[in-house]
């Protein structure tokens, strides 16, 4: 079965074409945004064309950040799909109308395809209500829809079956309590316990939990609140300075990726990379509370080359601490990229 | 040496006087409703000896409170305290010592006072009170940040960007360290553990603020607290960790007014805007196993959010501070709620804990070890006595000079 995986962002489109389930084509369309979905979809058309991704009827599969409580699941893209994404759009308003423009634009460009939406939110929609509820008054939480949730689902998901799978083959006959790290611009951890996630690091927003490349990560709502007042910013000036100027490139000096700070041998990256993995590491330390101790640790993730880095800074602490299983201690790696992850949903059609 | 040791609260003036190095308690009580008129009238509850008496009296500020207390232990010759020991809640970057007050420390305590905006004024007006009334004590001041000032580099660093944080100086401070040191050193004396190697996870449970502090070779390296005493835990009333666009949002939706947002996260969230009927933990969790009551999904959910948190950052400082020799619980509710000590510390066996059901139920003199024999990390109640703390601090800077304390 053909396949059409693509993951509209912010500024571009990645896509990437597969046959059956080997990746054929991928690539980025630059000026997503400027020149609209539309366009940017033509010109994946003309390129899956000609690799003959096209001869066969192919599926389409479309990324979505969020999804609310409304996608617990991949969908089928169609009238009802869309009904259901106005009705999220309050709740993530760029995000969504972005993805229902995307949308749009897939039933005119690949007509007739079947094509589906994935979200990384969906993993999360049942997360433990003691996990994703906010200290704050139920009535300000039903207002706002304010909840936890988290947003590398797809890679948590399948990282932890995968991971699970190997269990089992070893012998373990207990849902087993996996700690996943996605390594990605906005890191995030989640403990698992078989197939349903138990915490998580990101909140609301991608914002809150581990620092990004950009991303503060978890402050003293304190301080958001001064940045806005006290430092003249803003609300709107603080919330552009907490995601797009803050985090690791914060913390340096420059923009940095993620890859960058836990590799690099710079003098100026020493800093960022110990506050990420003490971050890391209490996190970790959280989410084997929360299941009790660790069966499994699983990486994926863009940056999952980099996983020894983080595995051997946290994973001796875990140990110590008496939390990690002893073959646990051999971490795996989840390497499949985002669109190996969404391309396998369509064939789950 | 008897030391007066205060502990201000915004309309509230606690006090004990101690003889030292004895650690006699030889009076104590509390100045109630300090400042304006209330619907009932201002008054001391005064204790000596066993002995209570309620005075009422004005109180418009913490000056004539302080007066007022020191008129009743006058009447006793015994009973006339010779330096005075003050609790500050925040010591702001520079001050990483207790120190005995002079003309530069209260400039600096002047210049700092709106980092803590509800506690330290009133206790630098009382100090300035003090300083004005009775100018030949010696004065000293214990800050709650003094033990926290420890905490590495790593650990108090937002992901910020330099400039900025050089600019406002956003950092991780923490915050209740007097009550989290005097707990960890009494629990290191209990265990026969030297302190200066002696790691452990201090719970300060209270009915009102609470934090978890991550101690290592008796140094504390994290506090689940940060800039403020708004992050960490769920509190009586303040939400805790929070993402931070939430915070924003909620400072839209409250057109700018920053101050309303922050009355909303220190005053109305917590336990009390989760459960909607008390901001106590105890009454959430007895009306919820009480089983009748028709909110109670909703006290349920405010009960477990409370305890999960504690759980979660428990499980982080255990992973932090490797081979613990114990967690000590501590304040109101670490103290005198056994369903909250079993509820955080039960299934983590993994990390060595293993409460017993019984010894946790009927502890009643504390300290008391409330782990089976087979825990590798002894589980125990201490009662904190952030006054008796305070008092050794006051002693130990008067009695000795800086080399001698150095020394030391």
């Amino acid at each position: 079965m053909n396949t059409v995986v693509l993951i509209p962002g912010r500024r571009s489109l990645r896509y990437a074409g597969f046959v059956d389930s080997g990746e054929t084509c991928t690539g980025t369309i630059r000026g997503f945004r400027w020149q609209g979905p539309r366009a940017a979809l033509d010109e994946v058309r003309t390129i899956v064309q000609a690799m003959g991704l096209l001869d066969d009827a192919p599926s389409v599969v479309v990324h979505g950040l969020f999804g609310g409580e409304e996608f617990p699941a991949p969908v089928s893209l169609g009238k009802d799909a869309l009904l259901r994404l106005e009705r999220v759009a309050r709740q993530s308003p760029l995000h969504v109308a972005s993805l229902i423009e995307t949308a749009l634009a897939v039933e005119q460009v690949f007509p007739g395809a079947p094509a589906r939406l994935a979200f990384e939110t969906s993993f999360f929609v049942d997360l433990p209500l003691r996990e994703r509820t906010y200290a704050v008054s139920p009535d300000l939480s039903h207002k706002l829809a304010l909840r936890r949730w988290g947003y590398h689902g797809l890679f948590h998901e399948s990282a932890a079956r995968e991971a699970a799978r190997r269990l089992r083959k070893r012998g373990l006959d207990c849902p087993p309590r996996i700690l996943s790290i996605c390594l990605d611009a906005q890191p995030e951890i989640a403990a698992v316990l078989g197939c349903r996630p138990i915490t998580v690091t990101s909140g609301a927003t991608p914002l809150e939990g581990l620092p990004g490349e950009t991303n503060s990560g978890e402050i003293d709502p304190a301080v958001a609140l001064a940045l806005a007042g006290e430092a003249g910013l803003g609300p709107e000036g603080a919330n552009a300075l907490l995601v797009g100027e803050s985090g690791l490139s914060g913390l340096v000096g420059r923009r940095v990726r993620l890859d960058d700070v836990l590799t690099s041998t710079r003098n100026d990256c020493v800093r960022a990379r110990e506050v990420l993995l003490y971050r890391m590491l209490l996190a970790s330390g959280a989410a084997a509370a929360a299941l009790g101790g660790v069966d499994a640790v699983v990486f994926s993730g863009r940056y999952v080359s980099c996983s020894a880095v983080v595995a051997h800074d946290v994973l001796p602490h875990l140990e110590r601490a008496g939390a990690l299983a002893p073959q646990a201690a051999q971490w795996m790696i989840f390497a499949k990229p985002l669109e190996g992850v969404l391309a396998e949903t369509a064939s789950l059609q | 040496m008897r030391i007066i040791v205060f502990n201000c609260g915004s309309s509230s003036l606690k006090y004990r006087l101690i003889e030292m190095p004895g650690e006699n308690q030889l009076a104590g009580g509390e100045a109630e409703r300090v400042g304006p008129k209330t619907a009932e009238p201002a008054r001391i509850h005064h204790q000596v000896s066993g002995r209570k008496e309620t005075i009422v009296v004005e109180m418009p500020d913490h000056a004539t409170a302080f007066a007022e207390v020191m008129k009743l232990l006058e009447r006793d010759p015994e009973l006339v305290p010779e330096a005075i020991g003050h609790r500050m809640a925040h010591g702001g970057p520079n001050f990483k010592q207790h120190v005995i007050l002079d003309d530069a420390v209260m400039a600096e305590l002047e210049r700092i006072q709106e980092l803590a905006p509800i506690h330290n004024p009133p206790a630098v007006r009382l100090v300035a009170a003090c300083r004005r009334l009775y100018p030949k004590l010696p004065e000293t001041v214990v800050f709650d940040t003094v033990f926290h000032a420890t905490i590495p580099e790593v650990a108090r660093s937002y992901a910020l960007p330099a400039a900025l944080v050089a600019k406002f100086g956003f950092r991780k401070y923490g915050f209740h360290g007097t009550s989290h040191q005097y707990v960890a050193q009494e629990a290191a004396k209990l265990l026969g553990v030297p302190f200066a190697h002696f790691n452990a996870v201090s719970c300060h449970l209270g009915s009102g603020g609470a934090s978890l502090c991550a101690i290592v070779n008796g140094r504390s390296i994290d506090n689940t607290m940060g800039y403020s005493p708004l992050q960490g835990l769920v509190m009586s009333t303040r939400s805790g960790d929070l993402d931070p666009a939430v915070a924003l949002t909620l400072l839209v939706r409250a057109a700018g007014n920053g101050a309303a947002v922050e009355a909303m996260l220190n005053r109305g969230s917590g336990v009390l805007g989760l459960s909607g009927m008390s901001a106590d933990i105890r009454d959430v969790v007895a009306r919820a196993a009480d089983g009748q009551a028709a909110d109670i999904d909703q006290l349920t959910v405010a009960s477990q959010v409370y305890l999960w948190r504690i759980r979660k950052y428990l499980g982080a400082y255990l992973t932090l501070v490797g081979r613990a020799h114990c967690v000590i619980f501590t304040d109101t509710i670490g103290e005198k709620v056994p369903y909250v000590r079993w509820a955080v510390t039960a299934g983590l066996q993994c990390f060595g804990l293993d409460i017993d059901p019984q010894k946790n139920d009927v502890a009643g003199g504390l300290p008391a070890d409330l782990s089976t024999p087979a825990s590798r990390v002894r589980i125990l109640a201490v009662a904190t006595n952030e006054e008796m703390a305070i008092a050794r601090f006051s002693h130990d800077l008067l009695s000795h000079t800086q080399a001698e304390r150095i020394a030391l």
